[in-house]
């Protein structure tokens, strides 16, 4: 976390948190799924940032609307390339594995070129799927978490990552919680007390 | 908890961090979708707490543990998930460094509170959620089932209410009325149709058994109840009865009951009976009305006076009426299963076509035919036929009505050639005026031109033959005026006798000698009252025909003359005669005869069979006129090629003849002065010649008043007043009556041509002094003259003679 950073708004909640924060949000429900999300997406274009969303569970029609409800065009942010909608395993999953490496290669492009594109920031929402504990590279996932929090500092993505706590072991949502600095708990950002920073957990 | 309190060290202080963490686990577990993730989770979570070795859970409800090692060193804390009686299970903490892990043991053992109210929130949720699926579900079954019995009854009730509205519009359409009898109490139900059938208003009075019982005709209760009562003591099944009911105006109607028990007691007594009402009257009236005609078809079968014949399908007769059997004498019996034979062979086909004509065009024929009686008579007939098709729509009977008109066709042929004579009467009448006159002209100047001439000279003959034939001309005339009737008759007592001799005396002069003549005479025949003239043109007329009849072959003229006393049998036979006595007269010939196709108008006028030259083809026109005038009756029997027989019959009389006078025919002269009124100038200046070769002064007008002028004009103009009858606005009658009026003893003589205006007897009522019929010879017109002047001159008056003038 740095301290220059900009103070933004994660649309989701009231509060103000520096640009570059690592967010995760453990829901049981689609609606808090969807809200999150939405806002999230909504309050940093908004703000003239650049964002990107990596999910299974939500598609163009619902975000179209949610846009459009907000005086936004998606097409138009499409086009623009202020906003970009993924699928998980399209992301995470190429060639049917998850790289850590590659993906924080890919925060790192996104980040830069969006400064490049003059945008005021850049964020990031994504869902990671069960599918992950499966595939080659996925007992890895800790690792990359923790290596974000490592990049987000020179490269300040805000970034919220979403675990469906319907679909990942307790022990594991436990372990997720342990590489995210902060988290959202009924409705709030706050700070994680089970945060195990990267120098120490990468150690 | 198996933690020994003595074994707890000092406690150490409390981490915020840690007790962070524990809270977050509190806020976390909710997000835990089962029992397994949250122990897990909170497992993972607390193995931060300072001073825990280990930790683990055993689940209750999910039967799931991790638990702890049996032989572990450590203290083991348990902390139970507990509320109230729910026990979910435990988390255990292997204590590797009590005193460190102490300070939380509470925040542990609230965890563990926490989770166990979570646990049995979620149990409680899901009881409410599982109770609430289970009320859904029951709802929902019990929904479809509601739903089931709701559309089932729906459907029932639609059903009912089908069934009743198809019962309630069978009843209205079929206009029946409906009725339910409760047998117990005797109360009875009648639908408002009932009522109204009757002509009531609907429960215009409340129905039951005893008032049942009064509205049944009388007569119907004694075959109604004892139907009803079988029913009631168990014979089952429904019943049907025509009966009558009283209706409100006072008159019955039919009805159909039906009706059948429909509820039993135990022991099989019938409790309830239902049924309906039909009204049956239109069709009750309808079968009366058709055995009421039948009945009258019947009898007008049986008395009509035409012969009705019913044939059956192969043309048998099936019925005769007894006209059939008088007329034409076959009895039903002497017929069965044969046809009548009674169609003449040149009737069959044209009756066969008629009876075709019924069949193929249907509807009825009437054609006029002739039939055969069992005896062999032939009788005119109109037969009048129908054909009535049976319920398959094939011909299967045939009704024909046979009128005998045989009497009735010969009295219309009667009329007819009656009507038919006054027809050329009344044309001859018109016109003999204006022949007579013209004959008069020819007979008194051929006269006049022959008395200037000696009988050697060759013009004389010529002369005579003009006289002859125009004496000729006089007899055709009266010939057709006494056909017509238009003459005016003589009859007086008269033997025929005399008259038919000097007749055949006559004919035998002129009958060819091929023809054999033969008379006979009653010698005791009676007289009949006869114009002379008259029988003798029938005689003559006769007899000429009957000569023609045998003028190529020769042949025998049979002339007789008997007395005939006809009795009522004979009179029925012969429709135009009376009873009574007859002079017969017939004339028969062994010529050629008459063909059966003319024979119905022989006595037309003018027709004739006889070639241009031979005959007028009045002659027996003449004869039938004059035979009717004397009451007599004629009839004609003929065969072709064995002759004719002519048949007269005149009503005998017992007045005797007179004595014939003896007749003067001398022309004497006078020198009288006479005024000669005629229109026709030729007529005056052929008398004024005659009459004054006679010595007389004669004076000729055309102008009736001129002459009346004349007679106005001197006291005594003239000795005799000669005027004909006929003439332009005034008549001879006329005339004379005004000359009368001035000159009253002024002798007069009337000429007429023929005129119905008046007869001799009627000028003698006017004082005419004589009636001279023209044509006149010159002898007549002399003698009439002579005569009125002499009756005149011996009365010392010029008073009118008192005789007529002799004929010739």
């Amino acid at each position: 976390m740095c301290q220059q950073n900009a103070m933004i708004s994660l649309g989701f909640t009231n509060e103000m948190t520096p640009a570059g924060t690592h967010i995760c949000q453990i829901f049981s429900n689609d609606n808090e799924r969807s809200d999150a999300l939405l806002k999230f997406l909504v309050s940093g274009l908004g703000a003239g940032e650049r964002a990107a969303c990596f999910s299974e569970k939500i598609g163009t029609p619902a975000i179209r609307g949610f846009f459009g409800d907000h005086g936004l065009s998606y097409d138009n942010l499409n086009r623009s390339g202020a906003f970009r909608l993924s699928g998980t395993r399209d992301v995470y999953f190429q060639e049917n594995r998850f790289d850590p490496d590659r993906m924080l290669a890919v925060l790192t492009q996104y980040y830069d070129e969006s400064i490049a594109m003059g945008f005021n920031g850049a964020r990031v929402i994504g869902e990671m799927t069960p599918e992950v504990q499966q595939v080659p590279g996925g007992e890895r996932l800790l690792e990359y978490e923790s290596r974000v929090s490592l990049l987000l500092k020179t490269h300040p993505v805000t970034s919220v990552c979403q675990y469906d706590a319907r679909a990942f072991d307790g022990a594991t949502i436990m372990d997720i919680l342990k590489v995210h600095p902060l988290m959202v708990v009924r409705g709030s950002v706050v700070h994680n007390p089970f945060y195990i920073p990267p120098e120490q957990f990468l150690a | 908890m198996t933690a020994e309190p003595s074994r707890i060290p000092a406690t150490e202080s409390l981490s915020a961090g840690t007790l962070g963490q524990i809270a977050l686990i509190q806020s976390m577990v909710f997000h835990l979708p089962d029992a397994t993730s949250i122990f897990r989770f909170v497992c993972r979570g607390l193995a931060a707490v300072p001073g825990v070795a280990r930790i683990g859970y055993r689940s209750i409800p999910e039967d799931t543990a991790e638990p702890p090692p049996k032989d572990t060193p450590q203290l083991v804390r348990h902390f139970p998930l507990r509320v109230k009686e729910a026990d979910y299970g435990e988390l255990w903490v292997a204590v590797g460094d009590p005193p460190r892990f102490e300070p939380y043991v509470p925040y542990l053992e609230n965890l563990g509170f926490m989770l166990a109210v979570i646990f049995e929130e979620r149990r409680q949720r899901r009881l409410i959620q599982d109770h609430g699926l289970e009320l859904e579900q029951r709802v929902r079954e019990r929904t479809r089932q509601l739903e089931k019995e709701i559309e089932t009854r729906a459907r029932a009730e639609a059903a009912l209410k089908l069934s009743e509205e198809r019962l309630r519009l069978a009843l209205e359409a079929t206009q029946d009325g409906l009725w339910d009898w409760n047998v117990i109490n005797g109360e009875v139900y009648w639908n408002p149709r009932c009522y109204t059938m009757l002509g009531y208003a609907p429960d215009e009075f409340p129905m039951s058994l005893d008032k049942w019982f009064t509205l049944v005709h009388p007569a119907d209760r004694d075959l109604v109840w004892p139907k009803v009562r079988r029913k009631l003591e168990g014979e089952g099944g429904s019943f049907e009865i025509e009966f009558r009911y009283a209706t409100k105006d006072g008159g019955w109607r039919w009805v159909i009951g039906r009706g059948r028990p429909s509820e039993w007691d135990a022991q099989g007594r019938v409790l309830r009976v239902v049924g309906t009402h039909v009204d049956i009257n239109d069709r009750k009236m309808a079968e009366q009305a058709i055995a009421e005609s039948e009945e009258w078809l019947r009898a007008i079968f049986q008395t009509n006076p035409d012969p009705v014949v019913v044939y059956d399908g192969q043309g048998h007769p099936k019925y005769l009426n007894p006209a059939f059997t008088r007329v034409f004498g076959w009895t039903h019996d002497e017929l069965k299963g044969s046809r009548i034979p009674f169609v003449p062979e040149d009737q069959v086909e044209v009756s066969q076509q008629k009876i075709r004509e019924v069949y193929e065009i249907g509807g009825s024929v009437r054609f006029e035919t002739r039939r055969l009686t069992k005896d062999g008579r032939v009788l005119d007939v109109i037969v009048s036929a129908a054909a009535r098709k049976d319920k398959d729509g094939n011909w299967s009977e045939m009704v024909v009505n046979l009128t005998d008109i045989t009497e009735r066709k010969r009295i219309a042929q009667q009329l007819q050639q009656s009507q038919k004579m006054e027809a050329i009467g009344t044309l001859t009448g018109g016109i003999a005026h204006d022949f007579n006159n013209i004959l008069s002209i020819i007979i008194g100047n051929t006269e006049i031109a022959m008395d200037d001439l000696q009988s050697w000279h060759p013009v004389y003959n010529h002369l005579n033959e003009i006289k002859l034939a125009s004496m000729r001309a006089k007899d055709v005339v009266r010939q057709l005026l006494s056909f017509s009737r238009k003459s005016e008759q003589r009859k007086k007592p008269l033997h025929l006798r005399e008259l038919l001799e000097e007749s055949l005396q006559l004919m035998r002069a002129t009958i060819p000698a091929s023809i054999e003549i033969r008379s006979s005479s009653d010698p005791n025949l009676k007289s009949i009252a006869a114009d002379p003239t008259q029988i003798h043109q029938i005689i003559i007329n006769l007899c000429t025909n009957a000569a023609h009849a045998m003028e190529r072959d020769g042949g025998l003229l049979d002339v007789t003359l008997s007395n005939q006393k006809v009795d009522a049998a004979a009179a029925a036979q012969h429709h135009s005669l009376a009873p009574g006595g007859y002079v017969q007269l017939r004339v028969r010939d062994t010529g050629c005869g008459i063909d059966p196709r003319i024979k119905d108008r022989i006595f037309d006028p003018y027709f004739t069979t006889k070639e241009s030259g031979k005959g007028s083809g009045i002659g027996l026109s003449v004869v039938h006129g004059i035979v009717r005038d004397h009451n007599g009756v004629i009839s004609v029997d003929s065969a072709l090629g064995a002759g004719t027989t002519v048949t007269v019959w005149f009503p005998a009389i017992s007045a005797r003849p007179e004595q014939a006078p003896v007749e003067k025919d001398r022309r004497i002269g006078g020198s009288e002065r006479i005024l000669f009124v005629d229109d026709e100038l030729a007529m005056t200046a052929m008398v004024k010649t005659a009459l004054a070769r006679l010595g007389y002064q004669v004076e000729t007008a055309t102008d009736p008043e001129k002459a009346l002028a004349q007679l106005r004009s001197t006291p005594r103009p003239i000795d005799l007043l000669i005027t004909d009858m006929t003439m332009p606005r005034m008549t001879g009658a006329q005339l004379i009556t005004q000359a009368l009026a001035l000159h009253p003893d002024l002798p007069t003589i009337l000429c007429t041509g023929y005129s119905e205006k008046i007869n001799a007897q009627q000028a003698g009522a006017l004082g005419i002094g004589l009636y001279l019929e023209k044509p006149f010879r010159q002898s007549d017109l002399a003698e009439a003259v002579r005569k009125v002047l002499d009756a005149a001159a011996s009365q010392g008056t010029r008073g009118p003679a008192s005789a007529s003038p002799a004929r010739r």
